[in-house]
């Protein structure tokens, strides 16, 4: 970058900060009305949400605890609302700002920035699981498509909840189907996780016995499982004939074979038929006496205040509707442990602790630090219509949000009081993003991935939408045979199909995705692009894995835990060759101006502050002894600091 | 709704199981095998009461097929299929026509045929088989490296006690015992520990000087933050600076080792794997898990196991030759399992594949004072 768009960019921000910058409300064409809230809305709920805080000290007679500095919020809202640490730049126009009203400005620009949206596909991604391919390895794209444009839509989390749990079809037409064919063959496992996540309600222990810890009997769990039971492939039995010849006929890894293969794991594997039979059978081992093994049961809605209103469903005949049922009735505004599910987790991700935890093990709002608090934000996130981010944009205007870090620990059975976010190490997307920064400056100017239309089978490129879209309206195995024997002529010969080829420039883009993530072949700025960006989960050996990034098999399994591997990896490995042995990294660039300007780039680049005095004087000192080297080993020091990798 | 036995928070739940460690002393090597098993073949171990001071875990990940391998079932046809059993040098064992440099040496090693799960599942398989506990969602529990290093501490103390080789990082985890008991994950074998030099372009003094910056900062943070996380993170610098500097560091680098050795363990990343567990227990470490992959053959069964069981043939066959020669053996535990065994059925329509099958599979138990030769 030279010196010129630097200076503009340096005059920009400000302007950005004031005017904000609303990215994608206009541009989107979704089938649900977000209510736009203005600042003055915002502002409002967020002193209704300071006056509840405040009567939680009131009550004990204590004080509050103070105000963060302006760098550590800066860090902080950069880190929670983008997921990486502010640019040199970026750092500068906040910090050396004297507008009063920086910190609402600042939390509008990031509420309303691309970063937003990738650092929240991040989170949204782990609570799926969502993979680059389904079991098997085959293509997951249009799941991954479908979550990451919900997050740019701002998919209000009731509408996203409900269709996914819903879903029905195609998927290359619907990738919400995903959240089911995700966990083919273990639909027991999708139904334990879609209670805990988004209820709050735990019963996988009841998938197998009644669970001694709490209510629920593994009868409550099938009754259940019977609203999303009877799920299958659209139209298997015009393929399955065919296939079963094929295989017998073919050697594996001929090309006939491999396109049938395909056929069957890429377009039939990625449908979803049956809309819930809302009946079930018991299992075999089934052992308790309100039930007989192998006996159908019906579907019927577990008993507890907590929940809506129950729902039951016919044992005679399958329904058509046992899904949607069960997403409306999860959905359903009375449903206490839905909307105090998510008003949980999007505290917790904000002001650090949540209501109660873990999330995941509901705990009614009578039980809390502050009844009137919860009760308060629950009210607040169904008025906002599950609108995630405004949700989240109130609660960074908050003052709990806006506290000094403590280290209060909570003991077993004390109630949080919010008293200051306690430092946590980062997740391993904000900490790689924030590498990326250190690197490129802003990285939502980066590549991103793109949406992937097409599948490779051989040497042809397959728009799938289309191919799926033929297939699936084939009913007939004759005609089916045709349409396959026309399709291997075609793919044979290398072509692209789809309703128009379009240019090989564009097409490589739309599937480079997969080159870009693998970073160990190649320069250090190879696949210097967000976490979001990348390979789902990231590949063995990258920095994300090494510092815990979530496998995505399980809920929750992104680690935080500290290891060797991790240590020597910032002292010797990826920080070396990405950041401070790289010349062109970013944040070398502004190196112009004394010695004390360019240190305090610097810290402002890498610690989002200015340095201390002393700090001034010993990384002086630094520079005077070792000159060149010297900033080397600045950078090398600031980035191997705790204080780096601790989000304040 | 919420009982109050699940409100145990992590500490507690830290000190319960740390003085639980200490009271069942030794526990950390049974999870995995089952301690009445573990038990029997110890017992049985005659004149030599040596100690184990070392585990070498074989993880074959996957699902192995007991039936093709440790568990042939000769005369049944249906179920065995076309691999033959043969003789060993344990007399009465006989194992799979596929091993037979394994059988050459079957006097050294102890099979458990018995071995049982309920989990047909990858993942939750392995967990039960690292752990010993079923997965829950609050709480990671210790692997049987992390218990090892628990209880018995590092042998050498300057590099790590537990490492894992080709095997996913999670199987190095330290679960809830906290990051000092956790193991340093290899993706490669010959790539020994990656990033353990300072880079070219680094100089020590510059090195040095790094460290004592980032020191003069984290004093200024830890008396902002008195963050247990963080301080750990101290821990480890010190750690990973003094293993830089370690002499024993050159227990990764497998290039030191002549050509014939290598050959002898095989060309591949799990006989290679094998032979850098040797090194590293050589040089004091505790604990060291080599995965070998691929035996989940749903498809094409015999053509699979058959490859995979060249691979492990040689390299552990070798790996037994090779510590008993170098007088480790005795010392040393060389245990090899697998999540589940494979279904008794073979399927056609899948050219002759094997599902998943949790209620039978084989571990084997070798060195360490423990009685070879017996089923």
């Amino acid at each position: 970058m030279n010196y010129l768009t630097k200076r503009s960019l340096l005059f920009s921000l400000p302007v950005l900060l004031i005017t904000g910058q609303v990215s994608n409300a206009a541009e989107s064409d979704a089938k649900w009305s977000a209510k736009q809230l203005s600042e003055k809305e915002l502002l409002a709920a967020a002193r209704q949400i300071d006056i509840r805080v405040k009567k939680i000290y009131d009550k004990k007679n204590a004080e509050q605890p103070a105000d963060a500095s302006d760098s550590v919020f800066l860090r902080r809202s950069f880190l929670l609302a983008v997921g990486r640490i502010p640019t040199v730049e970026e750092a500068r126009v906040y910090l050396e700002s004297d507008d009063p009203n920086k910190r609402v400005l600042l939390v509008r620009y990031l509420m309303n920035s691309k970063g937003y949206q990738s650092h929240m596909s991040n989170w949204l991604v782990d609570m799926l699981r969502v993979q680059e391919n389904f079991q098997r390895r085959y293509s997951a794209a249009p799941y991954m498509d479908w979550v990451r444009q919900a997050v740019a839509d701002n998919m209000p989390f009731d509408v996203l909840t409900r269709e996914l749990l819903s879903a029905e079809g195609m998927l290359w037409e619907n990738g919400a189907v995903g959240y089911y064919i995700r966990d083919k063959g273990m639909p027991l496992d999708n139904l334990s996780n879609t209670m805990r996540l988004f209820l709050g309600t735990r019963m996988e222990c009841a998938q197998c016995h009644d669970d001694p810890f709490n209510d629920w009997e593994r009868m409550d769990f099938f009754r259940l499982a019977a609203f999303t039971n009877g799920q299958g492939e659209m139209n298997r039995h015009v393929f399955d004939p065919i296939w079963n010849k094929i295989r017998q006929e073919n050697e594996r890894g001929t090309p006939t074979y491999n396109l049938y293969d395909f056929i069957g794991n890429n377009i039939y594997y990625a449908t979803l038929a049956g809309p819930g039979n809302g009946r079930i059978k018991l299992p075999n081992d089934y052992q308790y006496n309100d039930g007989d093994p192998g006996e159908m049961i019906a579907a019927k809605t577990p008993k507890d205040h907590s929940f809506a209103k129950g729902l039951k469903m016919s044992d005679r005949k399958d329904a058509e509707d046992g899904r949607k049922n069960f997403a409306e009735w999860v959905t359903n505004s009375q449903n206490d442990r839905y909307v105090t599910t998510i008003t949980n987790r999007m505290w917790k991700r904000i002001v650090g602790t949540g209501l109660y935890e873990p999330v995941d093990e509901y705990i009614e709002p009578r039980e809390h630090t502050s009844p009137e608090l919860t009760r308060y934000l629950n009210k607040l996130m169904q008025e906002l219509n599950y609108d995630l981010r405004a949700f989240q944009q109130i609660l960074m205007l908050t003052r709990v949000y806006a506290f000094a870090s403590s280290e209060h620990e909570l003991m077993p059975g004390e109630k949080p009081i919010f008293d200051g976010r306690k430092i946590d190490r980062m997740s391993a997307e904000q900490y790689w993003d924030s590498l990326v920064t250190l690197v490129a400056g802003n990285p939502d100017k980066l590549p991103t991935r793109g949406k992937s239309k097409y599948v490779k089978s051989g040497k042809a490129k397959l728009d799938m939408k289309t191919v799926q879209s033929e297939i699936m309206a084939i009913t007939d195995p004759q005609e089916f045979k045709r349409y396959a024997d026309k399709l291997f002529d075609r793919v044979q010969s290398g072509e692209t199909i789809g309703p128009k080829a379009k240019s090989m420039e564009k097409m490589e883009k739309d599937m480079s995705m997969e080159m870009m993530s693998k970073t160990n072949n190649g320069g250090a700025l190879k696949g210097i692009a967000r976490a979001s960006e990348l390979r789902s989960p990231a590949p063995n050996g990258h920095v994300l894995q090494m510092f815990g990034q979530s496998d995505r098999l399980l809920l929750d399994s992104a680690i935080k835990e500290a290891n060797t591997t991790q240590v020597l990896s910032m002292m010797n490995g990826a920080v070396e060759k990405l950041v401070v042995a790289n010349r062109d990294a970013h944040i070398y660039e502004l190196s112009e101006g004394s010695v004390k300007d360019r240190i305090r780039a610097l810290f402002y680049g890498i610690l989002s502050r200015a340095p201390s005095e002393s700090e001034m004087q010993l990384m002086e000192t630094e520079v005077e002894e070792r000159e060149r080297k010297g900033y080397r080993n600045i950078v090398s020091a600031l980035v191997n600091s705790r204080e780096f990798i601790f989000v304040p | 709704m919420k009982s109050d036995l699940n409100k145990t928070d992590e500490l507690t739940r830290r000190q319960f199981m740390a003085n639980a460690a200490k009271t069942y002393l030794g526990v950390g090597l049974s999870p995995m095998l089952g301690a009445s098993l573990a038990g029997k073949a110890m017992a049985q171990t005659g004149s030599k009461s040596q100690a184990a001071e070392a585990v070498i875990f074989l993880n074959m990940s996957g699902g192995m097929s007991h039936i093709d391998t440790f568990d042939v079932k000769p005369g049944n046809k249906e179920i065995q299929g076309p691999v033959n059993a043969i003789g060993t040098s344990a007399d009465g064992i006989q194992i799979s026509q596929y091993l037979p440099k394994t059988a050459a040496v079957m006097d050294k090693i102890c099979v458990i045929r018995s071995m049982s799960n309920q989990n047909g599942d990858h993942f939750r398989g392995q967990y039960m088989l690292h752990r010993n506990y079923a997965p829950r969602a609050t709480i990671t529990h210790p692997t049987v490296g992390a218990w090892v290093m628990k209880v018995k501490g590092r042998k050498n103390t300057e590099i790590p006690g537990f490492v894992t080789v080709g095997t996913g990082a999670g199987h190095a985890s330290p679960g809830f015992f906290g990051v000092k008991y956790g193991g340093v994950p290899l993706g490669r074998p010959d790539e020994g520990l990656k990033d353990s030099t300072i880079a070219g372009s680094v100089s020590v003094e510059d090195f040095d000087r790094r460290l004592k910056l980032a020191d003069a900062l984290n004093k200024e943070f830890h008396s902002k933050h008195n963050n247990t996380e963080a301080l750990a993170y101290d821990e480890l610098y010190d750690e990973a600076v003094r293993l830089m500097k370690s002499e024993d560091l050159k227990a990764f680098d497998i290039r030191d080792e002549p050509k014939s050795e290598r050959e002898a363990y095989g060309e591949h990343a799990f006989g290679q794997g094998c032979m850098l567990a040797r090194r590293l227990v050589e040089h004091g470490v505790r604990y060291v898990e080599v995965g070998l992959g691929g035996w989940d053959t749903h498809y094409d069964n015999f053509t699979a196991v058959e490859a995979r069981c060249n691979v492990l043939d040689q390299a552990y066959a070798n790996l037994l030759i090779d510590l008993e020669a170098k007088g480790l053996l005795d010392t040393t535990i060389v245990a090899l399992s697998t999540e589940f065994g494979r279904t008794p059925q073979i399927q056609g329509d899948r050219k002759n594949g094997r599902g998943h099958h949790p209620r039978a599979y084989s571990s084997l138990l070798a060195g360490g004072g423990i009685k070879g030769g017996m089923v």
